[in-house]
Formats: C-alpha cells, structure tokens, sequence
C-alpha cells in the first residue's frame, strides 16, 4: 500500500516540534526566536497534513494552494458543508479544533512569520530577520526582550501542542474510514 | 460516463443559503458578500463567491488567482457523484485589484453575471460597491 502525503507532512510536523523543544533554553532568550519560529511552522504544515488528509479522501480540494497562507487555508477547511447537531461530524470536529481562539492565535502566530513591509511600514517583527523599532534603530529577533517566555514561547508551544495532536487525531480517523481504506487498497 | 453539460443553477440555492447562514456566523472573518452563480466551465457544479473581511490579511495573489477550493458531496451539502461544491474566497482588496487587471476567474464572474446566473445570497455595507463594481 503506498503511503499517503498526509502521513509525511505528519512526520515532519512532528520533527518540527521536537526541533523546537531541542532548540529552546528558557535560561538564554536568544533561542526563543528559534523556537517560535518552528511552532509556527508546526502549525503551518499541520494544516497543510489536515488538508491533504482530506483530499485523500475526497472531501476538498483547493485549486491555488501555492501561494496561499495558512489563513486562506483555514478559511476553506472551516467552511465545510456541515450539519450542526452532528457533533461528531468530520467536519464539525475541524470547526471544534480550528474554533475562533484558536484562528486567532495561529494568525497572531503567522504574523511573526518573515515578510517583507509595505509602502511607508517598517520592517515588522519576525522570528528571522532584523526588525526596526523606528526609522533608525533596529533589533534582532535573538536579541533579549525581543521575545517573552509567558507571553510569547509558552503561548504559542500551547497552540502548537493542540495543534499537532488534533490534526493527528482527525488525519487518523479521516484515513480510518472505511471509504478511505478502500481508496488505498 | 458521460459528464453532464447542463447547468443545474439555481436548483441549490435553498442549500447554498444554509451554507453561506454558516458562514455568517463565523464572526472573527466577516462575510460581505455571497453570491451563487454558474460560469460556463462545469455547467453542473455549484459556484459560490465569498468575499471576507480581512481574509488573507488583505493580502493579494501574487499568480493573480482567486483561491479556490472544491467539496466533495457531503451530508450536509447532498452532491451527485460527479458534481462538485466550488468555493471562491476573496478579500475585498484583492477582488477590487482582480477587477482593476480584469483576473480570469473574474471574467467568469462578469460573464455569469451578464447572462444573469447571478444570485447575491448575502451583501453587507461593504459589499455592495464590490457586487456592483462585477459588471456583466
């Protein structure tokens, strides 16, 4: 039986965050730029896992996922058809797992991802790149203070955490189902 | 098989108006327009536009596509086997520069829209300059 993609986008999920955890010192700041820029890769390829689970098994498809972000990704897998008081339901178990908090803190996340300003904007901060506080003074993302251990790296461990254990849940039983095992057979 | 050619629009519009009833109450990404429509590619299928808030962080494509993703039929949205749920999602910045460089995607969009396979199924404040502004 060939394996599908869903299951290597799930290994490299979870070597991402072993990643994160090897690279993390609460002792020394400078690791914890590196350390939440890996869960938010965790929470990135975790979506990406969920989704190609369920192209797999026929239930989506996105046309131009390429050059999409992780928001616009969200977006299509919380708008499936869905009956409500099924609350068991594939589709409801996404919308439980991926709920209103929890878009908000993966895009509070996906907003310390690299990128480049707009007109007039400074460059923001990000996990990777030095950043500017004002038109003359720049920081870089290891520097102290630039990230906070509560606020920020426990913060976003928890979300990646939940993350990586509910897609893995849902990608089980998605490939589960009998439709599934028999597409694979 | 032979595949069917003939547009079943608007005979979903009772399940697209569930659907999109849905979406409404997803608050964080606000639905400023809705439309059910029928291009000329897959006559059978089922075309939803949504154009969100915010979505994508207001960002634009850069390949100049509106991302689209298709369902599968579902028990909550009933599909002939080989028929398909298309969802278009958009924000309003990138649907108005989509109009200004005239996208493909939006072509289809004008085109359903002139030969009047074109039905608006939510529209707020916000949308109503967007959905006016997709001229057939």
């Amino acid at each position: 039986m060939a394996e599908a993609p869903a299951r290597a986008w799930l290994r490299q999920v979870a070597s991402d965050y072993a990643a994160a955890r090897r690279v993390f010192d609460s002792a020394n700041q400078a690791t914890f730029c590196h350390t939440i820029g890996k869960y938010q890769q965790v929470v990135e390829k975790a979506v990406k896992a969920l989704l190609a689970a369920m192209r797999e098994q026929g239930v989506l498809d996105v046309r131009t996922p390429r050059a999409h972000n992780v928001d616009g990704l969200i977006a299509a897998l919380i708008r499936l058809p869905r009956r409500r008081a099924e609350r068991r339901e594939l589709q409801n178990q996404v919308l439980a797992l991926l709920n209103e908090f929890r878009r908000g803190e993966i895009h509070a996340l996906g907003a310390l991802a690299p990128r480049w300003p707009g007109p007039g904007e400074l460059f923001p901060r990000n996990t990777e790149y030095p950043f500017q506080l004002n038109e003359s003074t720049w920081q870089a993302p290891s520097d102290g203070g630039v990230f906070q251990l509560a606020k920020d790296v426990q913060r976003f461990e928890r979300l990646a955490r939940h993350v990586h254990v509910g897609v893995s849940r849902l990608i089980d039983a998605i490939q589960l189902a009998p439709d599934a095992r028999s597409r694979q057979r | 098989m032979v595949a069917k050619t003939q547009s079943c629009f608007p005979e979903f519009e009772d399940q697209v108006k569930d659907l999109v009833g849905e979406h409404k109450r997803l608050k964080d990404q606000p639905l400023l327009l809705a439309v059910y429509y029928a291009p000329d590619r897959e006559p059978h299928h089922v075309f939803l536009l949504e154009v969100i808030e915010q979505l994508g962080s207001n960002n634009v494509d850069q390949d100049r596509e509106l991302f689209e993703v298709t369902y599968g039929s579902t028990p909550a949205f009933p599909l002939a086997s080989d028929q398909r749920l298309h969802l278009i999602l958009t924000n309003p910045t990138e649907l108005r520069k989509a109009l200004e460089e005239n996208w493909s995607s939006v072509g289809e969009l004008r085109g359903a829209k002139r030969s009047g396979r074109w039905k608006v199924i939510a529209c707020e404040d916000g949308g109503r300059d967007l959905e006016a502004s997709i001229n057939g």
